[in-house]
């Protein structure tokens, strides 16, 4: 699924009345028409055109392979019934409530720590960063072995004397093991985010605030993290668009069954296992429009709360 | 992930390989098929070139080297037919589903066991195959009934089976030994007490280890005079006093701390915990023999039929099939391939490479077997065995409920009847839906 996408509408300029500048005006609209038409299209075919596709889709039972007939609100009405759908709801919805502010305050004190003249800052960043671009997932298969009942962290927990769970076998630690694993890969990315955004801040006001008498801590507080909201709005947004859609990790940990027992069964895998695995088109179809609605609340939410922080800046 | 397919990619992707290779052995014996002759020499003459693809699953590039390799035997014999060798790595019974809609499916797939190939054929994604059959008088009669049976949908044939394995009992017998058993477990009770005295959780090692998935299981339910589906795939039929013994025996393993599931030990399917020498004893198919040979050459090994229960001895087998997609251009060409594959000399040479078991029963008196006396177990259950599927629309409950109502059952977190309950109750909400 794409990202939130923001297409500038751009009203025509008021020309004057009279033949000559409406001709005008109309060959400049069919220019720019034409230059806009592959990114158009592009959009249409790959973007709106399944979007609005699978929004149709869900008032049709279909199996991929048979005739699709209309089935109205059936879908819907089956998908809330179901109690696999709000498990996979729950899922999603902790593992954002978990992963997004943990990732958030995770990359914010890193970049914190990482804008100061550190020796080897440059190697730390690098280090930080590097699970951003790795694949997700190698680094899935990466973590498998490191969650192993026999693997790296639980070699280390006994270290301790602690006898560690098979992590992704038990249910009750299998969602907390894919979020670990999220925040850590996450992290280093919005790091990066906030590390630009730091760079913004005018070096005077903490010139400023330390005249004054303020410590570190509370120039951090309260220069640092306002004057970065408009990176933390952008982070929260990515984050809750992320979260809320993850797929990969938990279709490659759990080897696409979302087990043990349901518990890492996210409303993305579920959608994937309804339209490819059980050939329940109309249902995936449907929890998607839903997960389209949760997500489009959930930012609007956002941009409503973080706009009344913005104002005062 | 479908069902069939995934339970193999979890609980034995050797299998895939098995029958990846399968095909290639039998491309071996192509020239020597007798029927095909004269007609072969007289669509020489007559025949314009044609090319076809053929599409599996694969999870090795080995097995397809060897199948391309082999593919060459048959254009050799065919020269007018060029076959595109195209397999499907992963998840191939969800991408095959994407070529069907796109209408560029292979011409000639391997039709797995399981809730898919049922759809597939009731669709009508697959091509009959009676007319070709019956055109090139390709007797049938050598073929397992079951597996044959399996590839069959209102009278039609939908595939011609190119190999099968059942499941049966893998032993370590040095760890047997230690244990001072002289005798690897013929019956339930001894199959009990046998993973009892080699369960040492300190160690980490257990009499037992299997996943939790139905055809681990399901064996025990039919050796207790019980079954999953009546034969005609029309009711559940979990809701028998049989059915609960053997579900209730199997689970009591895993309760009592004899059995033990792959997980328990870093494995991720019950075949390799037995070649990490974790466990005692696993129910396996024929796949895990090459997979121990190549990947844990240390760990000792021996096959016995799995052992008998309260009312019978049987056990399950997976028969993989080829068929013609509907897409198919050239039904006639892919059938040939087909037909130079499964034939007796065909398969004969695949079979000579001992990654799967025959699905012709002439072929379990090869030589080959008495050369590998190992294999003697498997041979055994093969004709008793029961071919292992599920009618169209059961995909979920196959891959995922059963496998979460067994967990819960094997946790504790519910009895087995009340497991059992819940499987019949979702079983029969999809055979009164019609799907």
């Amino acid at each position: 699924m794409a990202g939130i996408e923001s297409a500038g509408s751009a009203s025509l300029p008021a020309f004057p009345k009279g033949n000559a500048f409406r001709r005008r005006a109309r060959r400049e609209l069919g220019v720019g028409y034409l230059f806009t038409l592959p990114s158009v299209l592009l959009l249409f075919l790959f973007t709106l055109g399944p979007a609005l596709y699978s929004l149709y889709l869900s008032f049709f039972s279909w199996s991929l392979l048979n005739h699709m007939h209309f089935v109205g609100w059936q879908n819907f009405v089956q998908l809330f019934q179901m109690p696999l759908f709000w498990i996979s709801v729950r899922n999603s919805v902790v593992f954002a409530l978990v992963v997004v502010p943990t990732q958030t305050v995770i990359a914010l004190l890193l970049a914190a720590i990482l804008n100061q003249n550190l020796p080897a800052r440059g190697f730390f960043r690098l280090a930080f960063f590097f699970p951003a671009v790795s694949s997700s997932a190698v680094i899935s298969i990466i973590f498998m072995w490191i969650y192993n009942k026999f693997g790296l962290l639980n070699g280390f927990l006994s270290v301790f004397g602690i006898v560690g769970p098979d992590w992704l076998g038990n249910p009750s630690f299998a969602l907390s093991s894919i979020m670990l694993l999220n925040i850590w890969t996450t992290s280093g990315y919005f790091m990066v985010v906030f590390l630009a955004g730091l760079q913004a801040i005018p070096a005077e006001l903490y010139e400023a605030a330390a005249i004054d008498g303020a410590d570190r801590w509370k120039s951090f507080a309260r220069i640092t993290v306002p004057l970065l909201s408009p990176s933390t709005f952008f982070i929260v947004v990515m984050g809750i668009v992320g979260t809320l859609q993850m797929f990969d990790q938990s279709f490659i940990m759990s080897q696409g069954t979302g087990g043990p027992l349901n518990s890492t069964t996210t409303v993305v895998l579920l959608i994937y296992q309804f339209i490819f695995s059980y050939g329940q088109v109309g249902y995936g179809a449907a929890a998607t429009v839903l997960l389209f609605l949760l997500i489009l609340l959930v930012t609007l939410a956002t941009n409503w709360w973080f706009k009344r922080k913005l104002d005062y800046l | 992930m479908k069902q069939g397919s995934q339970k193999f990619m979890k609980q034995g992707n050797r299998k895939w390989k098995t029958a990846v290779a399968c095909g290639a052995c039998a491309v071996l014996g192509a020239g020597l098929i007798g029927c095909g002759a004269p007609q072969q020499a007289a669509a020489k003459a007559t025949h314009a070139p044609v090319t076809i693809t053929l599409g599996g699953w694969t999870s090795s590039p080995v097995e397809a080297t060897l199948m391309a390799k082999e593919l060459t035997y048959f254009e050799k014999a065919y020269p007018w037919i060029h076959v595109n060798y195209r397999p499907i790595s992963g998840n191939y019974e969800a991408v095959l589903k994407t070529r069907f809609v796109a209408g560029d499916a292979p011409d000639v797939i391997y039709v797995n066991n399981g809730g898919q190939s049922s759809s597939f054929m009731k669709n009508g994604d697959l091509m009959p195959l009676n007319k070709y059959i019956k055109a090139s008088h390709f007797p049938l009669q050598d073929f397992f009934p079951g597996a044959l049976n399996l590839f069959r949908y209102h009278g039609n044939v939908y595939g011609i089976p190119k190999d099968q394995s059942p499941l049966s009992l893998f032993y370590n017998p040095v760890m047997f030994r230690k244990a001072g058993i002289k005798s690897p477990p013929a019956t339930w009770a001894q199959l009990a007490a046998d993973a009892r005295r080699l369960t040492d959780p300190k160690v980490h090692r257990y009499g037992l280890i299997n996943s939790a998935q139905e055809p681990r299981w399901a064996e025990f339910l039919y050796e207790a005079g019980g079954s999953v589906m009546n034969p005609a795939m029309t009711q559940m039929t979990l809701n028998t006093k049989a059915a609960l013994q053997g579900f209730s025996f199997f689970v009591n393993l895993y309760r009592k701390g004899w059995a033990a599931l792959p997980g328990t030990v870093g494995a991720s399917w019950g075949g390799q915990a037995f070649g990490m020498q974790r466990a005692g004893m696993v129910l396996s198919g024929n796949w895990l023999v090459p997979f121990l040979e190549q990947t844990y050459p240390k760990t000792p090994f021996g096959v016995v039929p799995m052992p008998k229960g309260p009312k019978n001895a049987e056990t399950l087998t997976f028969p993989v099939a080829y068929g013609i997609t509907r897409d198919s251009t050239n039904p006639q060409a892919s059938w040939d391939l087909i037909r130079y594959l499964t034939s007796r000399q065909g398969m004969t040479k695949w079979m000579n490479l001992g990654l799967a078991l025959p699905s012709r029963k002439s072929l379990l008196a090869l030589p080959y077997y008495k050369q590998h006396p190992v294999l003697k177990g498997l041979l055994t259950d093969l004709p008793r065995s029961i071919p292992w599927t599920f009618p169209a629309g059961f995909s979920q409950l196959s891959s995922t409920t059963m496998t979460n109502e067994t967990t819960l059952a094997i946790m504790g977190k519910e009895s087995p009847a009340q497991a059992l309950a819940n499987m019949q109750k979702d079983g029969m909400a999809i055979l009164h839906s019609g799907s």
